[in-house]
Formats: structure tokens, C-alpha cells, sequence
């Protein structure tokens, strides 16, 4: 009986079925948001397109991301998690045929701008996970889903330039990338007609309130608000890239456009955290549900950093191998794959570390470590041996996810009741990091973009000291067994 | 420091005044905790009816039974529900005595006006001409009617009093109260001699002690040369419990949650075997006591959950109500014998296996198997009922039966106590807690459930013993409120050995609208059990009503060949 307890990974009933058919879900979204990244040479090749093109590209693709985490967010408060992660899959699909059959620059624009959507898959089977997991098993199970989820990226750049040779020709990169979006369509009819929201029996739930963060101080309201705006500022420097000043994509007029919208959006934004914390701001609030802010906004710009800049350098790490060390594509995808395919513990393990030796210690460690190994890869040049140049990216890639893992170890410490409100905006951070990296690498030279992400990571060092460590009493079993409380100050 | 519960000043005064014999009989008491915050302050008075020989007798063991009676029923009665059953239970004796003495011209017969002070709520309760007056800031307000008939412009009689007939008929009604509220009982000796101003002027200063002030209202009617005894009872409300939310979230939050338990691990003199079962809201372990051996179940809370107040007043609401449900088809919450230092509940251990996996296990079960079990769980919910107290979450998962076929209702975590529901809190409660498709439809639309709302979760588990299917499919996420106006599938269609008024009594226990619902266990198990007429007489229902969906495809198919049909013919030409 005590089978019900355990987690079994080679178990494929119950809970573990929904586990692994959701990690597929993840890692099949992953796969098509990654999939021009390992490709990118024979794209820029085939429709001849400049550097500063092929940059914009990869901003494109973790633009929609933002706004598209919030959206999703409440469609899965509303409809639930199975039938949204089938239409996004479904959905996915579609930009992902555009894309390979794209004949210029602004259609692949168009189509990748659609697929940074998938990007947001992430939280459909956190839901998912948290539905059908026991509080014990949530955080390995989240971690599994995450870390195996992620592994979708290394799986782009291990396979997709070699399924394109095997295709052949020019156009083999079309149809890799085809290939993907089949996949995408088929697994939403199976994943559709495999799971259910909730095990069967279970007690219906009010859906979390969706929307707005819920603060519970005046002046935690304003810094709310001012958190907000990065995520704005981010979209706006997109529209920035995209006007003439950048890769002329827009005329100047509807670019002038967006920027009014993003100033509208972001006043219906602050309005309706207004609206859902008037009477948090009215009346103190009862001290079981006080917490700082401050928490959240130091766990989003260390999200910011870590996830970030995974997200940054998974899109352009096959193309820089390619050119620093004149590679094939099929060999510097698989080199470039070492990259994401850490996920697969050191995220876990992020989190594991965490839990052992104190939340700030490990955060603080994780992103030191990840700004010294920026600093490293910044040091790359083709003089180096590729060993070793490989050999820095996993260490790297190490503090990079061990960092997000620990960070979102806090998450769920900051306040259980907005658990799932705090993740989505440590995660939308983890997107405009991504965002503003990408931005920079637009600018300048991979070498000098992975100075710039170190020395971001040496900034939000400075910001994680003032992390406050999870307060509350904590159990210890003596050594006999019993159980004892020691009160933690 | 607030006091912690309601704070009454109460004064009295009764007069024989211009009678012989004072038949009035008032009284009240303030008991001590738990029973003043699950009981409250009762205050009543009562007037033997004059024509009457024993008109004492009556009001006097009219007011002494209530506060005898009235603070021994369960606690966990709302106040109404304890009123009602006390008053019935003084009626019959009254009655019954009344007739005994064949010498007395009318019986034992009285008035009663009670008030009980609860939380911050007046239940009243009242028959006959007494009088309940209710002052605020200045202002007085009649809250009873005297229950009199007028049969000439000098003769009146009283309508309706306890002790009159077998049958009672009592006012009730609530008032929220406020500090400085005055509560003015009295019998028509003072009601109707006193003017409301002289009676508003008196309550108005301040520093003249309570009996004092009721003696100068009897005063006062005496000088108005009232013909009658004259009786009042005064009370102020001169504190309520003031619940401080952040001191109820700290008592609340008190004991810790436990940490996750392995085998091997002790706890408050329990011995952790093995887990039993963990989901996302809970965990179950099974433990032995140290001291006696015993084993048992433990449950502990999910750290989910550690900072949700109501969850956490669930759970103690759920031991609360584990512990005063006796019945064996109900699962026993025990009493750790332990000085307890983590917040978990320990329960009798049941080995058998739940409802879940016998009708898994019995896709064609036999129809008298369904029925004893359906009996027992009957019986299990008729003892939750009788306490006051709703389930709210029933469901095959919550039904355990062990390996003698007993069948045990296992899990009282949503349960509401209508005694507890009474008291204010600032803890939000919510309403929905069930189970999608157990869960009766009034749920989703805000309604409070009553005792329908389990007998409609009863009739879903039948209908899914029979069937292995639930009458209404399969429901939307939202529940009801998504999909209102789902049509019943009758049982037959799935399962056609069911007799056609068994049927009946499924359909009619899961009618979406509570109030065409069965209204109580006994006439749905009936139904359930002998062929019901007013089922049998029906006709087979027509395919439109059996099945809806099949029958608009259907037709909607024809249409459509029709039309092509049409098109084809057109085009020929």
C-alpha cells in the first residue's frame, strides 16, 4: 500500500502517467520553440538574411512569451489544464508549417513572433502536476516535468541538424522543421484523449483567483507596480528593434503605435492590481496573510539572470560554435546541446541544494558560480581547444539551471495561498531577461553578450543578499525517531 | 484585552401587582465554557395563562425545562434546531398533563417569550402574548406579535400557547446585535401599561443597575393600574465576542502542521508504521499507540495549505465533529491520549477497501447488494443529519467497507456544523467543497446546501452502483454553473435489468432543483426499495426524453438527407 507513497518513474499508471504525458507535452513545446536555433545557419543561408535579421529573429522568438504566460494563465483557470495545452499544441502547429515554408524574412518574423507562444506552456503542467501530486512528491515531480520538459531544447539541437541532412538538400532545414510541427499536432490529439484535469474523486476546487498579484502593504503595491514595467520596457525595446532604427520591419507610424498600446496596457495593467488589492489596501491586512514583496521581485531578477540567460544563449549557442570554431551544423548542435541537457539534473539538483543548505546561501552560490562562467565563455575565441570550450559551457550551464532550481525552491515559501500568482511573475522575469539578452547580443559580439550577462549576474548578487531567509518552525527527528519542533527566528 | 464572548447585563423583576397569585415566571442563565460559545445565553420568560388553575405551575416548568433542556442538546445544533425540539418536547408534556387532570377546566398552559444570546446573534422564540421589545441608539422596536383572537371588543383569547394543543406553532427570528442594544422581555401585565417613551426614558440612564430598572418598569405599570401580574426582563448587551481576526488566525495556526512522516518515526506517543494514501491535501498514516497498543489512523494536513485559515478550521472542524458522531457506519475520531503538539487528526483504522473499488469490482452487482449497501450509508448519513450537520462531500472514495461488509463513511473534512456556522468568524468560509460530480448543482449557484444537497450526493452513488455511470455524464470544469440545464439519463438505458421505479427514485433524488428533491432519507430508501405507484403509472418515456442527443441527431441526419435528397431532385430537371 505504501505504493501510493512513492514515486516510481518507470510506473506508467496513475499520477506517473499524467507526470511523464505532461513532461512530453512540455518537451514537445520546447522542441518546436527551439527548433530554428540549431538551423539558424542554413535559414540565414537559404533566404540570405543579415546578421542583425537573424538577431531579431531570435527576440521575436521570447517576445509574445510575456503576455502570453498571463493569458494562458487564466485560460487554464478557466478551461483547465488538458484542454490547454491541446489547443496550444494544435495551435502551435500552425506558425511552425509558416515557418518552414517561409520565402522571406517577414513571414519567418511572423511565424516565429507566434511561436515565442508555446514558450509559455510551462505553467499548463505545473498545474497539471500540482493537481495530482501530494505537497511531498510536488517538488521532485515539478522538477521532473521541468527539467525533462526543458531537455526539449537539447533535443532540437541534437537532433534537427541531423534530421535536416538526413532530409538533404537546402530545404532540408524546412522539413526538420516540419517534422516538429506534426509532432506538435498528433501528440494534442493523443495528449487530449490521454489525461484528466484531476484524479478521479478529487474535491473540486475554486480556481485560484487569476490576474493580478495580490500585495499586502501600500507600499509594496508601488513597488509592484514598479516591477511591472521592465516587462513593458521589454516589449517596447522590441518594437524599438523592429522600427526603422532597427531591421525596418515596421514603418516608424505603427511602431509609434505599439508604444501607445504598451503605455494603455500597462495603465489597464496597474488598474486592475488596483481592483484586485483595494481592500488590501484599504484595511491592514490579517498577519497570516502578510508577506514582503520585496521576496518576489528579488526571486524575479534572479529568474531574470538564470533562466534568462538560458534562454538567450540555448537560441544562439549552436550558431556561435558554428562560427567560432567552423563547424558543421550537426556538430556544433550536438556540442551546443551540452547546454540544455544539464537540465536534466542540475535543475532538480538546484533545488535539492536549497532545501540542504539554506535558501540565500545556494541562491547566492549558483549565480555567483554562473556569472564566473559567463566570464569564462566570454574568453572564447577559436584559438580554443573545442574540449575545453565545452567543457566551460557545462560548468556554466550547471550554475545557470542548479540557480533556476533553487530559485524556484523559494517560490512556493514566499506565500502558498499566490504560489501560482508569484511563479507566473518570477517566470515572465525569466522571459525578459531572455528578452533584454538577446537584445544585447543584437548589439554587440557573443563574446562581449556573455561579459554583459555576467556582470548582470554580479548585479543581481548584490540584489539576492537581501533575500530574507523562509521564516517558520521546522520539524527535526531525533535520532530515536520522535519528532520535535525547533522554532526558527 | 476584549473579553472573548458575548458580555450581558440582565435584570428582572415580577410582581403578583394587582392579582392574587403571580403566574408569571421568568429567568436566565449565563453558563460557563464551552457552553456559552456553542450554547449561548438563554433569557426567557413566560405567563401562565390566568383562566387556568395551574398557570404557575406551567411557567415556571415552562422556563426551568427550556434552560434545562436547551443547554444539554448537541452542541453542534444550531440554536433554532435545539429551540424547537426542547419547545416540542414542553409542549407535549404540558399538553399531555393538561389533559391528565380532568379536574382543571383548561389545562397546563403558558407563554413563553425566550431569547438565546448567541455570538453576535438573538435567536427569539416566542408564542403567545408576552412581548419581546428591542431598543437601539433610541429606538424601540416590537419583535413579536401577540397571538391572540378577538371575538368581541372586551373578550380576546390567546390564539396560540404552549401547552394549548398537541400542536405548536413558535415565532422565530433572528436580530444581529450591537453593543449597547437593549432586549426588553415582558408579559401583558407591563406590555400594555407602559408607553414605549416612559419604557425608552427608563432604559435611558445609564448608571441605575439593571434590576433596578426593571423594577420601575413593573413600577411603572402597577401606577397605570394594570389589572394583571407584571413581569420584565431587561438585558443590555454590553460586550460581544470580538474576534480579532489576527488573534483567531493565531489560535487557529497554533499547532504546527506535522513534517513529512517515514516508518519508524514517533510523534506525540504514536509510532508511524507506513503511509497509507497522500494527496495533494492530505496524508494518511497508518500508526500504532504506544500506550495501548492500539492502531490507528493518523491524518495529517498537507503543507499545501499552511497558511489557508479555512482549511485549517476544516480540519478541526472535522475532529470536532468525528468525535460526537457515534454510529457505526460513521468513522471514528479518537482522542489522542497524548499531550498533542502537531495539528492532525487520529481516527479508528478501518481495513476493507472503498466504494470506488467495489463498483469497479462489480460492474452487474446484484440489486439487493446495492440496496444493504446503500442502507448502511443511509444510516451512517442519517447520524451526521440528526446531529445538525451536513456532509457535503460524499462520494464512492469517501465510503469504506471492511472486510465484514460494514460500510463506514470515512471522511468528515467538508462537514458543516450548523451550531458552529452560527458563530461569527473572520475565517471565509467557502462554500463549494464537495466533489464535481457529487455535488448537488445549488452548490454552484451560491445557494448554502441543506440536508437535499447530500441526498442528491446519495443518489449519484446509487445511480453510479447500478450503472458504473453518473446521471448526468460528464460535467464541464465549472460544474453546474457551467452547464446548467443537463438532462437526466435515465438508469435503464445503461443498465436495463433496473426496474422502471427504481428509476423514479433515482431521478427524483438527483432533480437539480433541491426542493423537487426527496426531502428526507427515509422516503428516497423507501422508493428505492418498493415499487412506488407514481412511478409505475408513467408510460414509457418517448426517445426525445430518454435521449435527448440521440434523437435531435437523428434528426438533424434526416434533415440533412432530405435536403440532399431535395438537391439532388432539383438538379435533375
Amino acid at each position: 500500500m505504501s505504493d501510493a507513497i512513492r514515486l516510481n518513474i518507470f510506473s506508467f499508471t496513475g499520477k506517473m502517467r499524467i507526470l511523464h504525458l505532461s513532461w512530453i507535452a512540455f518537451f514537445i513545446s520546447f522542441l518546436i520553440w527551439f527548433n530554428h536555433a540549431p538551423l539558424l545557419g542554413a535559414i540565414k543561408n537559404s533566404l540570405g538574411m543579415t546578421n542583425q535579421e537573424v538577431n531579431t529573429l531570435l527576440i521575436l522568438n521570447v517576445a509574445l512569451t510575456i503576455p502570453a504566460r498571463i493569458i494562458i494563465g487564466m485560460l487554464v483557470d478557466k478551461f483547465g489544464p488538458r484542454v490547454v495545452y491541446t489547443a496550444l499544441l494544435f495551435c502551435a502547429s500552425f506558425p511552425c508549417f509558416l515557418f518552414a515554408w517561409a520565402e522571406s524574412f517577414e513571414q519567418l518574423a511572423i511565424a516565429r513572433f507566434f511561436l515565442g507562444g508555446i514558450g509559455a506552456g510551462f505553467v499548463i503542467g505545473i498545474r497539471m502536476v500540482s493537481e495530482w501530486f501530494p505537497a511531498k512528491q510536488v517538488g521532485v515531480a515539478e522538477g521532473i516535468y521541468g527539467g525533462w520538459g526543458n531537455f526539449g531544447s537539447a533535443a532540437a539541437a541534437m537532433f534537427l541538424p541531423a534530421l535536416a541532412l538526413l532530409f538533404g538538400g537546402d530545404n532540408g532545414w524546412r522539413y526538420a522543421i516540419g517534422a516538429t510541427g506534426l509532432l506538435s499536432l498528433f501528440y494534442a490529439f493523443i495528449y487530449y484523449n490521454t489525461v484528466s484535469d484531476t484524479p478521479k474523486g478529487s474535491t473540486y476546487f475554486k480556481p485560484n483567483k487569476c490576474g493580478a498579484l495580490e500585495v499586502t502593504s501600500r507600499g509594496d503595491f508601488f513597488f509592484y507596480l514598479a516591477m511591472k514595467l521592465p516587462m513593458f520596457a521589454a516589449l517596447a525595446l522590441l518594437a524599438w528593434k523592429l522600427s526603422p532604427a532597427g531591421v525596418a520591419l515596421l514603418p516608424a507610424q505603427v511602431v509609434h503605435l505599439l508604444y501607445l498600446c504598451l503605455l494603455v496596457l500597462y495603465g489597464v495593467d496597474c488598474y486592475r492590481s488596483w481592483v484586485v488589492n483595494r481592500v488590501n489596501l484599504a484595511a491592514p491586512v490579517p498577519e497570516i496573510h502578510r508577506y514582503r514583496f520585496k521576496q518576489v521581485a528579488i526571486l524575479s531578477i534572479a529568474y531574470f539572470v538564470t533562466f534568462g540567460s538560458e534562454l538567450a544563449v540555448v537560441s544562439m549557442l549552436p550558431l556561435f560554435f558554428t562560427n567560432t570554431f567552423a563547424l558543421t551544423p550537426v556538430v556544433a548542435g550536438l556540442l551546443a546541446a551540452c547546454f540544455p541537457v544539464m537540465n536534466l539534473f542540475a535543475r532538480p539538483g538546484g533545488g535539492w541544494l536549497s532545501d540542504r543548505f539554506g535558501r540565500r546561501k545556494t541562491l547566492a552560490l549558483m549565480i555567483g558560480g554562473l556569472a564566473m562562467g559567463f566570464f569564462a565563455m566570454g574568453g572564447i575565441t577559436s584559438q580554443w581547444p573545442v574540449p575545453v570550450a565545452v567543457l566551460v559551457t557545462v560548468v556554466c550551464s550547471f550554475f545557470v539551471q542548479a540557480g533556476a532550481g533553487a530559485v524556484f525552491a523559494v517560490v512556493p515559501l514566499v506565500k502558498r495561498r499566490i504560489t501560482g500568482q508569484v511563479a507566473g511573475m518570477t517566470g515572465a522575469y525569466g522571459n525578459v531577461g531572455a528578452l533584454s539578452f538577446l537584445a544585447v547580443l543584437s548589439f554587440v559580439e557573443p563574446q562581449t553578450f556573455f561579459m554583459v550577462i555576467g556582470a548582470v549576474a554580479l548585479l543581481s548578487l548584490l540584489v539576492v543578499q537581501f533575500l530574507d531567509e523562509p521564516e517558520g518552525s521546522m520539524a527535526e527527528v531525533l535520532p530515536d525517531g520522535t519528532v520535535h519542533m525547533i522554532e526558527m527566528a | 484585552m476584549p473579553p472573548k464572548n458575548i458580555v450581558l447585563t440582565v435584570g428582572s423583576c415580577s410582581e403578583r401587582g394587582a392579582k392574587a397569585e403571580n403566574q408569571d415566571f421568568c429567568g436566565w442563565l449565563v453558563p460557563h465554557e464551552p457552553l456559552l460559545t456553542t450554547k449561548g445565553i438563554a433569557v426567557l420568560l413566560a405567563d401562565g395563562v390566568s383562566g387556568c388553575d395551574a398557570g404557575a405551575e406551567a411557567s415556571e416548568y415552562c422556563v426551568k425545562g427550556f434552560i434545562n433542556d436547551y443547554f444539554s442538546t448537541p452542541d453542534s445544533w444550531s440554536v433554532r434546531l435545539a429551540g424547537q425540539k426542547v419547545l416540542a418536547a414542553l409542549n407535549n408534556w404540558l399538553f399531555g398533563e393538561g389533559q391528565k387532570r380532568a379536574l382543571s377546566r383548561r389545562g397546563l398552559v403558558t407563554t413563553l417569550s425566550a431569547v438565546v444570546f448567541k455570538s453576535t446573534t438573538a435567536h427569539l422564540f416566542h408564542v403567545g402574548d408576552s412581548r419581546v421589545s428591542w431598543v437601539r441608539q433610541g429606538r424601540l422596536e416590537i419583535l413579536t406579535r401577540a397571538h391572540r383572537v378577538q371575538i368581541a371588543p372586551d373578550r380576546e383569547y390567546l390564539s396560540r400557547a404552549l401547552g394549548l394543543d398537541s400542536y405548536l406553532e413558535i415565532d422565530f427570528r433572528t436580530v444581529p446585535l450591537q453593543v449597547g442594544d437593549w432586549f426588553v422581555l415582558s408579559t401583558d401585565g407591563v406590555s400594555e401599561h407602559v408607553e414605549d417613551n416612559v419604557l425608552l426614558e427608563l432604559l435611558g440612564s445609564r448608571e441605575t443597575p439593571a434590576d433596578e430598572i426593571a423594577r420601575q418598569i413593573c413600577a411603572a405599570a402597577i401606577a397605570n393600574h394594570s389589572p394583571d401580574n407584571v413581569t420584565c426582563v431587561v438585558v443590555r448587551v454590553d460586550a460581544l465576542p470580538l474576534q480579532e481576526a489576527d488573534e483567531v488566525f493565531r489560535e487557529l495556526t497554533a499547532l504546527p502542521f506535522p513534517p513529512e512522516l517515514e516508518p519508524g518515526m514517533r510523534m506525540d506517543g504514536y509510532t508511524i508504521q507506513q503511509a497509507l494514501h497522500a494527496s495533494s491535501t492530505s496524508q494518511l498514516y497508518l500508526a500504532w499507540d504506544e500506550q495501548d497498543g492500539r492502531r490507528v489512523v493518523i491524518k495529517t494536513p498537507s503543507v499545501n495549505y499552511e497558511d489557508d485559515p479555512a482549511y485549517i478550521e476544516r480540519f478541526h472542524h472535522e475532529e470536532w465533529a468525528g468525535k460526537r458522531i457515534h454510529n457505526p457506519h460513521v468513522l471514528k475520531v479518537l482522542e489522542p491520549g497524548h499531550r498533542r503538539r502537531f495539528l492532525y487528526v487520529v481516527m479508528e483504522h478501518v481495513e476493507g477497501h472503498t466504494l470506488r473499488h467495489w463498483i469497479e469490482e462489480h460492474p452487474n452487482p446484484e440489486i439487493h447488494a446495492v440496496r444493504e449497501i446503500l442502507d448502511q450509508i443511509t444510516a451512517g448519513l442519517r447520524a451526521i443529519h440528526r446531529m445538525d450537520m451536513l456532509h457535503r462531500d460524499l462520494k464512492p472514495e469517501n465510503i469504506m467497507m471492511d472486510a465484514k461488509g460494514r460500510v463506514i463513511l470515512i471522511d468528515l473534512g467538508s462537514v458543516k456544523i450548523a451550531g458552529i456556522a452560527e458563530l461569527s468568524t473572520p475565517v471565509q468560509r467557502a462554500e463549494i467543497l464537495g466533489t464535481l460530480d457529487y455535488t448537488a448543482p445549488e452548490y454552484f449557484h451560491g445557494q448554502p446546501g441543506s440536508k437535499r444537497s447530500d441526498i442528491y450526493s446519495l443518489g449519484v452513488i446509487a445511480y453510479e452502483m447500478l450503472t458504473g455511470k453518473t446521471p448526468y455524464g460528464e460535467l464541464p470544469k465549472g460544474g453546474w454553473k457551467k452547464a446548467p440545464n443537463l438532462a437526466y439519463t435515465s438508469a435503464t438505458l445503461h443498465n436495463p435489468m433496473i426496474p422502471l421505479w427504481m428509476d423514479g427514485a433515482l431521478e427524483k433524488a438527483t432533480r437539480t432543483d433541491p426542493h423537487r428533491r426527496y426531502e428526507t432519507l427515509s422516503e428516497f430508501l423507501q422508493d428505492f426499495s418498493h415499487p412506488n405507484a407514481a412511478f409505475l403509472n408513467q408510460l414509457p418515456a418517448p426517445i426525445l426524453e430518454r435521449n435527448p442527443l440521440l434523437f435531435w441527431r437523428f434528426f438533424s441526419l434526416l434533415m440533412l438527407f432530405c435536403n440532399l435528397l431535395l438537391l439532388f431532385l432539383l438538379s435533375r430537371r
